[in-house]
């Protein structure tokens, strides 16, 4: 397993490999360095590697070395590096004709101001690339969009790609489906605390557990096929049309999912990655 | 907070022994279980604040104080 922090997250991959008796061997990604064609030691690592590294840049790098040398790495570089990018996600959704939030670009703040005329206010701004909310914006007028965007036009570039998508009417909560390989195991609503409008836990969102019925279990099943084989957390929004898929997490936190849930989450991602070795 | 109670169900359950560093921030007790790994997170149990417990060459521990976010840090 590759990892940068022990999170409660992978300290409960590690209790739960040494229960089931898996010999778990830790890579910190931080210590790694190799000639980028060869590994200076092939054998340190397994044949199937889990990639836990909370840097989206870090670990997609790290992902294609280890798959040029035949290491399986789950999540793969082609997931991480589509679920990691908001936009190439919304093209994939939309390839595999899956409902998302409507999603416009700009690549300024002047054609972004235009855009937002034209597709009205409120809409919400987010970066392609970030996660847990993280600058996260509503543009609710056109004076707190222009302030917004400015801003944006003085960070790096990622930035200026201005993805904005429509404020979808849902209630205070979204829900996040996890799905291991073909099956979708557990499904938990997330809510907004009091003066935070963004669902995610990173934020303080709480959660409850969410049944799983056949339109949730067969669009997140759908979504997930559609990125390829692996481990994601789908991200989706009660629209009054029906559910709209949000986003795919790819290195999906799931803490305070097990509790909520009861489902066993790292023991089911361990017996994955086993049966992905035996294959 | 949700991290210290994880951290603290899991030292009940299985039941590691506690080496006791002093809190970098307010100088109160926190318990590092002592099979920690290089990378691990723990609280302090006063003013909250996280660390990295970060394993030196000849087996030091020491508790760096944890950066909470990185512009491509997420899941």
């Amino acid at each position: 397993m590759l990892y940068d922090y022990i999170r409660p997250e992978e300290r409960m991959l590690i209790d739960s490999s040494r229960r089931k008796g898996i010999k778990l061997i830790l890579h910190k990604s931080e210590d790694f360095f190799c000639d980028a064609l060869e590994l200076f030691d092939r054998q340190e690592f397994q044949n199937v590697v889990l990639q836990r590294s909370i840097s989206y840049f870090r670990s997609l790098h790290l992902t294609a070395l280890l798959e040029n040398r035949g290491i399986t790495v789950i999540n793969s570089s082609d997931i991480a590096s589509m679920c990691g990018n908001k936009l190439i996600t919304t093209l994939v959704l939309a390839r595999e004709k899956i409902a998302a939030p409507k999603t416009y670009i700009a690549f300024n703040v002047d054609s972004a101001l235009k855009l937002l005329s034209r597709i009205g206010y409120p809409a919400i701004i987010k970066p392609i690339i970030g996660s847990w909310g993280r600058l996260v914006a509503p543009l609710k007028d056109p004076e707190s969009a222009r302030a917004i965007l400015e801003d944006r036009a003085n960070m790096f570039p990622m930035y200026q790609i201005y993805y904005i998508q429509e404020m979808v009417q849902r209630p205070p909560r979204d829900i996040r489906c996890f799905v291991i390989g073909n099956e979708v195991i557990a499904a938990i609503y997330r809510y907004s605390v009091p003066d935070e409008w963004r669902t995610n836990t990173a934020r303080g969102g709480k959660v409850e557990n969410c049944e799983i019925t056949s339109e949730l279990e067969d669009l997140s099943l759908r979504t997930a096929k559609a990125f390829g084989d692996g481990i994601f957390g789908v991200d989706l929004m009660e629209s009054p049309d029906g559910l709209l898929v949000n986003e795919i997490n790819y290195t999906t936190e799931f803490k305070n999912s097990v509790s909520a849930t009861g489902i066993d989450i790292p023991g089911l991602i361990l017996d994955y990655a086993l049966g992905r070795m035996k294959n | 907070m949700i991290r210290y109670y994880y951290i603290r169900l899991r030292f009940l359950v299985v039941k590691n022994t506690m080496v006791k560093y002093k809190c970098p921030e307010c100088d109160v007790d926190v318990d590092v279980p002592d099979d920690a790994l290089d990378g691990e997170i723990v609280s302090c149990p006063d003013c909250g604040e996280e660390f990295e417990v970060n394993i030196r060459k000849n087996k030091k521990i020491e508790l760096k104080k944890m950066i909470t976010e990185r512009e491509d840090w997420g899941e």
